[in-house]
């Protein structure tokens, strides 16, 4: 039995210290991942929340077939499709907080790099959710095409399908987007 | 391996998920395929770009003490030990014991006190009057009698 589970075994039985702690080790992944697809902090935290209560919600039918970290991510992605389902999620700015500011040398480089992550970042939010739920977890949270199917609920082809479509759509957005720029 | 074959494989091999056969004929393909390696240095940048493009804020604050919160931890979310739910149980049954015990003594009681009333009515008709010597009207009323009766007799 992982650390997890033993902790998902104590939070169940009444002990909010494990709870806590269950969330402290995973909260990073649950609401970044909350976040990148709702594009709304309010929502984003309110749905981070609603994932680990759901979870110890069904701490006592949890039986780990995967990792916590998958498990996780399969119920923020749910009650995310489940809220973006109701609500079309609004682009917004690009968050500032966590950027490095090393990564820029000059005020123009600076000016490009963020042009570009706006431009990536929007192209990537306007694909079809589940290849866009694809590309996050395999870019921002490293995750192998096991994982993505055990998430996504689908086989690893399938996880290789959706990663394939995603990428090639975005290479084809981010081109006319290069070719409109440049003025083509 | 054509140039078609590792187009469709660079993905998988930057992601780590080519099998180890496949990687070394592909390897062997780039080294000798300008048009492949020029390619997958393109993929390697949009790779690079799409990693660094999505910074996302901190975790929001006091973020585990809401949940925990909102989870309703206390008296009402602690769950039961199994000794506990025992416990619980027993005192239960004993309690459903002891209340069908009194209420048999209660209705004992019931029936004894029935009967003794019943025992008492059948015993004289005027059950529950005052004895005549104890009424004020009933000691008048003979003392009339006895008046009356002794002038007929004289």
């Amino acid at each position: 039995m992982d650390v997890d589970q033993k902790l998902m075994q104590r939070a169940s039985n009444g002990d909010s210290e494990a709870f806590g702690e269950l969330i402290r080790r995973h909260q990073q992944l649950a609401w970044g991942l909350a976040y990148r697809l709702l594009r709304d902090p309010g929502e984003a935290e309110d749905v981070a929340q609603e994932a680990f209560l759901k979870i110890l919600r069904n701490a006592d039918s949890y039986k780990p077939s995967a990792q916590f970290n998958t498990y996780l991510t399969r119920v923020v992605t749910r009650l995310c499709y489940d809220r973006w389902d109701k609500k079309k999620p609004v682009y917004i700015e690009p968050a500032k907080q966590g950027v490095n500011p090393s990564c820029s040398p000059s005020p123009l480089d600076g000016f490009i790099a963020e042009e570009e992550t706006k431009r990536v970042q929007k192209a990537i939010d306007e694909l079809p959710r589940r290849q866009k739920t694809a590309l996050y977890l395999r870019y921002y949270e490293d995750y192998g095409y096991t994982e993505i199917a055990a998430t996504l609920e689908t086989s690893e082809k399938g996880a290789e399908r959706l990663l394939a479509r995603g990428r090639e759509q975005l290479r084809q957005k981010l081109t006319v987007n290069e070719e409109n720029n440049s003025g083509v | 391996m054509n140039c078609s074959h590792v187009e469709d494989k660079l993905d998988f091999y930057l992601d780590g998920e080519l099998p180890t056969g496949r990687i070394n004929k592909l390897e062997r393909h780039l080294e000798d395929c300008v048009d492949c390696r020029k390619l997958l240095e393109e993929r390697k940048r949009l790779n690079a770009i799409i990693s660094s493009s999505d910074p996302i804020p901190s975790v929001p604050d006091r973020f585990v003490e809401k949940t925990v919160t909102r989870a309703g931890f206390g008296a009402a979310r602690q769950r039961p030990t199994p000794l506990f739910r025992l416990a619980v149980a027993a005192s239960l049954l004993l309690g459903l014991l002891v209340g069908l015990l009194g209420s048999r003594q209660l209705v004992l009681q019931f029936e004894q006190e029935a009967i003794a009333e019943e025992e008492t009515m059948m015993a004289g008709e005027f059950f529950g009057l005052p004895e005549p010597e104890d009424d004020p009207l009933a000691v008048y009323y003979f003392s009339l009698s006895e008046d009356n009766n002794q002038g007929v007799e004289e």
